[in-house]
């Protein structure tokens, strides 16, 4: 501050202390624009060193908030780009490691639970009371729409033959894998590509071609499936 | 809406969605740890809703973080507290990520399933029937 200055060069040797009463003189409360801008400028001709003194430069205003004594709060004010981003972008999920790490270590004991409350879900999905011969091919696509978290499968037939003859339940499905939880407590992903899955339901034997199930477990339930031939490996 | 009356459309993603959300809490009830699996069912199950435009009602909708989509237990992954700063409201406050949601309590509000505006004149006569 200006002010603060005018004070050292008085003769005060504190630097930067309060302006006092005697300081301003007699005549700092006065009001009016012309009184109080004819007493500021002769203020600062009395007390300011020569080489700072400006002339014709107007400072009623920053008297007037040197008078105001209160100091201001400013709050940023933010734009409207940076209110929109509440969410966040799937980058900056990674980078903050909220991305879902799928489990490597789970208990087969805690999916036992799922795997009962998923042939419930399938036992109201496909009505198995009428369910006959005219009917599979409409429970065929229900089934391709149909949710496979908790689903107790089979590998059936696979290029890769250590994976023949796992048998567990389904956690997580993603675009070209299901993984696995075995019962010996382990998570095995295994890949959708060249593997025939299967599981088995009030005598009712269902395969899964896994070659025609390359889609997100989301977006499955939305498309159309074509019925294509299976080349055998 | 046929010559039968009133029929249920989407009736397999509603199955679908309930049972997702079902299963998102299971999970977390076996074993608190299993958080990322419990995020990732409810993920699935918008991204299923978003699909088929399905609007899920605000009593499920409410009990799941916003943001990083893991289902609200009460001491566990959230934090339920009233206040009565300007105006009187709950705040629910996920653990995990500490998002901040508000409720008010407002006389006048009502959620739009509670309004009759909401209902077609059929579907809520044969509701009421049973």
């Amino acid at each position: 501050m200006t002010l603060s200055a005018s004070v050292s060069s008085k003769g005060k040797d504190n630097l930067y202390s309060e302006l006092t009463y005697e300081d301003a003189g007699e005549k700092w409360h006065t009001t009016g624009k012309e009184a109080k801008s004819s007493w500021f400028s002769s203020f600062t001709n009395t007390n300011l060193p020569a080489e700072k003194l400006q002339p014709d430069s107007d400072l009623s205003s920053k008297f007037e908030s040197i008078q105001s004594g209160k100091k201001r709060k400013r709050r940023k004010l933010k734009t409207k780009e940076q209110k929109k981003q509440h969410y966040l972008a799937r980058l900056e999920k990674r980078r903050k490691r909220r991305l879902f790490l799928l489990p490597t270590v789970a208990k087969y004991s805690d999916f036992v639970p799922l795997r009962d409350m998923w042939i419930k879900y399938i036992e109201d999905l496909l009505n198995f009371s009428s369910l006959n011969s005219p009917n599979l091919s409409s429970a065929a696509q229900k089934l391709m729409k149909a949710d496979f978290h908790g689903c107790p499968i089979t590998v059936e037939q696979s290029t890769c033959p250590g994976h023949v003859g796992l048998q567990g339940i389904v956690i997580t499905e993603t675009q070209n894998t299901f993984s696995v939880v075995l019962p010996n407590d382990t998570v095995r992903c295994i890949p959708k590509c060249n593997n025939i899955f299967s599981f088995v339901l009030h005598h009712h034997v269902f395969t899964i071609y896994g070659n025609h199930l390359k889609v997100k477990p989301g977006e499955r339930s939305g498309k159309k499936f074509k019925s294509k031939p299976t080349i055998d490996m | 809406m046929g010559k039968d009356g009133p029929r249920f459309v989407h009736k397999e993603i509603f199955q679908r969605v309930n049972f997702l959300y079902q299963a998102a809490q299971m999970v977390l009830k076996q074993n608190p740890k299993n958080i990322e699996l419990c995020r990732y069912y409810i993920s699935t199950m918008k991204t299923v809703a978003e699909k088929h435009v399905i609007r899920i009602h605000p009593c499920i909708k409410r009990t799941y973080c916003k943001k990083c989509n893991v289902v609200f237990v009460s001491g566990q992954t959230c934090r339920i507290r009233s206040r009565s700063q300007s105006e009187k409201h709950t705040v629910v406050t996920c653990l995990l990520c500490r998002n901040i949601k508000r409720y008010m309590w407002r006389k006048n509000y009502s959620l739009w399933p509670d309004k009759d505006e909401a209902w077609l004149p059929d579907k809520k006569e044969a509701i009421k029937n049973g």
